[in-house]
């Protein structure tokens, strides 16, 4: 791979490697030269580059930036007009982390989305009557979780598809509707949104005494945790509420960045002939690398370890591909899972109990993402 | 099982719960200790309300300074360093919290160095205006008319935290010296000191030790956290800020409460401290102490240090003597555990600090680099312009530049989670407007760590909050 692609061929490339495959040694080629682009656009990437000593080859050569760029400085690499800015929580513009897309970066993102929703939700292209419980693109133009949910609608929902959170809140009357259409008519729906809203969905339901069965073969995924939140939910509490409340088996956890165009599905597992079902630990798309770091020698962690999370992200083309996160999480055999969250606000003088911390291990299960709160 | 440690204590008079406690194993490296959790549910903790009020009735008989006596006794006990209690407990707090030992047995001197008589009467005069007011009525000074006595509630709670060892007695000295019982749920991440706490003072008072409950229950349990909150009178909680205000919208309206939560502190050194000599080199080991005791987890801790410009001493050099101050102190109080989340924590915000220098911006690292030490030795970072923020802690100090007392205030928080001031080279004007920008505690350098009992904790009052005055006015005004 030649190394000074202009972001142009570089876009090409990746789009055609996220959307073909190849073989997984191209994927350190690719890496490099995105970075070796990003070098030569983006300030911060040099600086820090520079900066940093070499811990690794292939892909593990290329320091993870720190999150925390996002909120600092502008990290758009400039070779196309920014079209859209996704902007991740936060009280104030300093802890607002900004990703910046072109309209060839969003094209980017797009072929993420689809190819790892074939991968996990929709193999094969499969439709389904997709219900998001989360507000649409246009209600929230900043939020990335909406622009990527209209996209999994546009491409993978059948007529019905829509979002149910409006300007005045969660519609129940409308979902169950169309929730209850579903069961009477055998059509299965795919339920996704933010964990959280999933929760005040299942808790109002629960008060009604409500209880559906949706039609074989449906499915749920939440994205985003419980930041900031005033109940944390396991997974394992909020995957068996959607059992009992939807009569959905499969739910699936996602977790996503407002700095990455790719999301992070948990490992998909062979689930009969047609059908995949979400195993326990987060998995690699083919053109995403994630290690937990040993926090010590920012080296890869050894199964059982854990660590700070990185992502080597190929959709990141005009941001950077490279990004330590601030999720603590537990090298696997076969993967990751996220444990909690390392988190400026959380440090607070008095309030560091163990207690604290225990329970963040194990409530925080592998569900979250910014982009949610 | 050996080396057994029992979390929980139980008054004489309590009947244990049928359901056998629940061990945990934790383990430090090679060491270990096995702790033993009470099981305990609703119906027993009702039980327990119910038999604190009714075992209240022999403080309520007994003079404040016996009852003083006793815990005075109780913090000789504990000082005592070649007590086997004590020496138990250090190890198990140390396994448990992964605090050094030295650290663990340095938080018990000084927890119980300000629990003796003087200081215990002393903070009930302070205020209350005389102790004794506590075991009937006393006229009070300036108007001879006028006599007085104050009731405290039947019942405290404590909600414990774990970022100080041996801090939870605390509030079973401040429960017992107005009379009140105390129910105490410690904290999972240190529950090892209160409960042989308890045993010492059932050594010394059985009496007074069935005045005390300890226990633990499941965050998660809130059927037996509702019982505890409606069988109290008055809430004592530690936690963090988002742990706190659960417990808050889930305790019944109008139950007095007093929260210790999210606080920070700093430490600002003028330009008249800032000439070399003994005092310089004094003040450098104090900010070294303060940054290092607890490593950094109390509320006292400070978390920057401004320093003001234009001494002779440079803000540049306070800080690298103060690097080399925590290392030195770090050979007689070592580090915590560093556990991988404490490591991610530092590391996270190393590297941001790389990054902001890789930028261009006017920081950068004061203490040697950090490439793969798995300990979290200290940090020294020279943050110009930083807004008062918690750090990583565990001995991290942002030293920042400052052009004056009043740039420093600028760069505070004006919300009320301002604490504890360590300051030198200022005048009492200065301190006045620390005062009225929020601070609660101001002290000299090295004894942030060291609030004595009669400190207003968090500019509160501690104890007369808790109780209520009943005045007999024998003429009119």
């Amino acid at each position: 791979m030649n190394a000074t692609l202009s972001s142009g061929a570089l876009h090409d490339a990746v789009s055609h490697f996220i959307r073909g495959g190849g073989p997984p040694a191209e994927f350190d080629s690719l890496a490099l030269a995105v970075h070796a682009h990003q070098r030569r656009t983006i300030v911060a990437v040099d600086a820090y580059s520079a900066a940093s000593p070499t811990r690794g080859s292939g892909f593990l050569a290329i320091p993870p930036l720190p999150i925390a760029a996002f909120k600092l400085t502008n990290l758009h690499d400039g070779a196309h007009r920014v079209q859209k800015t996704f902007e991740s929580s936060g009280t104030s513009l300093e802890s607002k982390s900004r990703s910046h897309y072109s309209d060839v970066g969003l094209e980017l993102m797009g072929a993420a989305i689809d190819t790892a929703a074939e991968r996990h939700l929709f193999p094969g292209g499969r439709q389904s009557r997709v219900l998001v419980l989360a507000p649409p693109p246009e209600l929230a133009p900043g939020l990335i979780m909406a622009w990527g949910m209209a996209r999994l609608v546009s491409r993978y929902g059948l007529a019905g598809s829509d979002f149910f959170i409006g300007r005045n809140g969660l519609d129940v009357p409308r979902l169950l509707r169309l929730l209850n259409a579903s069961s009477t008519y055998g059509v299965p729906v795919t339920l996704i949104g933010a964990s959280f809203g999933f929760v005040h969905l299942l808790d109002g339901l629960a008060e009604k005494g409500v209880r559906l069965s949706c039609a074989p073969g449906s499915q749920s995924l939440d994205a985003g945790g419980f930041k900031g939140r005033s109940r944390v939910v396991t997974r394992d509490a909020l995957h068996a509420a959607i059992h009992q409340t939807f009569g959905i088996t499969r739910s699936w956890n996602l977790l996503g960045l407002t700095e990455h165009a790719s999301q992070f599905y948990d490992r998909p597992e062979r689930d009969g002939e047609t059908s995949l079902r979400p195993g326990r630990v987060k998995s690699d798309n083919p053109w995403t690398r994630t290690r937990v770091l040993n926090p010590a020698t920012l080296l890869p962690a050894s199964p059982g370890e854990s660590g700070l999370i990185a992502h080597w992200d190929l959709a990141n083309v005009e941001r950077p591909m490279a990004v330590l996160t601030d999720d603590l999480g537990i090298a696997r055999e076969d993967g990751y899972e996220i444990v909690g969250r390392v988190n400026d606000a959380d440090a607070k003088g008095c309030s560091i109990s163990l207690d604290d911390f225990l329970t963040r291990g194990v409530a925080s299960g592998s569900s979250r993402a910014r982009q949610s709160s | 099982m050996t080396n057994l440690i029992d979390t929980a204590w139980f008054p004489r008079w309590f009947d244990p719960p049928k359901a056998p406690p629940h061990v945990l194993t934790v383990t430090r490296g090679q060491d270990f200790v096995n702790l033993s959790f009470p099981v305990l549910g609703p119906t027993e903790l009702e039980r327990a309300c119910t038999g604190l009020r009714e075992a209240r009735r022999y403080l309520a008989e007994r003079p404040v300074r016996a009852i003083a006596e006793t815990l005075d006794s109780a913090a000789a006990i504990w000082l005592d360093a070649e007590r086997p209690e004590r020496r138990a407990a250090i190890h198990a707090i140390s396994v448990v919290t992964g605090f050094s030992p030295a650290m663990v047995a340095h938080a018990i001197d000084l927890e119980q160095r300000s629990s003796r008589l003087p200081d215990l009467l002393g903070v009930l005069d302070r205020e209350l205006g005389d102790h004794r007011v506590i075991d009937h009525f006393v006229k009070v000074r300036g108007r001879s008319s006028l006599r007085t006595t104050v009731v405290g509630p039947a019942l405290i709670g404590g909600v414990f935290s774990a970022n100080i060892p041996a801090l939870p007695h605390l509030t079973v000295l401040r429960a017992f010296l107005v009379k009140a019982a105390c129910l105490g749920r410690v904290s999972r991440g240190e529950p090892v000191f209160l409960a042989a706490y308890a045993r010492t003072l059932a050594a010394l008072d059985p009496d007074l030790a069935d005045c005390l409950f300890v226990t633990w229950w499941p965050p998660e349990d809130l059927a037996t956290e509702a019982v505890f909150l409606a069988g109290i009178d008055h809430l004592v909680a530690y936690g963090g800020d988002a742990a706190l205000s659960a417990i808050a919208r889930r305790a019944p309206q109008g139950l007095p409460a007093t929260w210790h939560g999210h606080r920070l502190g700093f430490a600002f050194v003028g330009k008249p401290a800032l000439e070399p000599g003994p005092a310089f080199d004094a003040l450098v080991r104090g900010l070294a102490y303060d940054f290092s005791v607890f490593d950094q987890h109390a509320c006292l801790a400070p978390q920057a240090l401004y320093v003001e410009e234009g001494g002779t001493v440079t803000p540049d050099a306070l800080a690298r003597a103060l690097s080399t101050a925590l290392i030195v102190l770090a050979h007689e109080l070592p580090q915590r555990h560093a556990a991988p989340a404490d490591l991610a924590k530092r590391r996270s915000a190393y590297e941001t600090v790389r990054l902001r220098q890789a930028l261009g911006e006017p920081i950068r690292g004061v203490s040697p680099d950090w490439r793969e030490s798995p300990h979290l030795e200290p940090w020294v970072a020279m943050t110009p312009g930083q807004n008062l923020k918690p750090t990583p802690n565990d001995r991290t100090a942002w030293v920042v530049p400052v052009g004056s007392l009043g740039d420093a205030i600028a760069l505070l928080p004006s919300s009320g989670v301002l604490q504890c001031a360590a300051v030198a080279g200022i005048t009492d004007v200065d301190r006045l407007t620390l005062a009225r920008s929020g601070v609660t505690r101001l002290c000299a350098p090295g004894l942030m760590g060291l609030p004595s009992m009669w400190w207003a904790h968090d500019g509160q009052p501690c104890l007369s909050r808790l109780v209520r005055f009943c005045d007999e006015e024998m003429e009119p005004p």
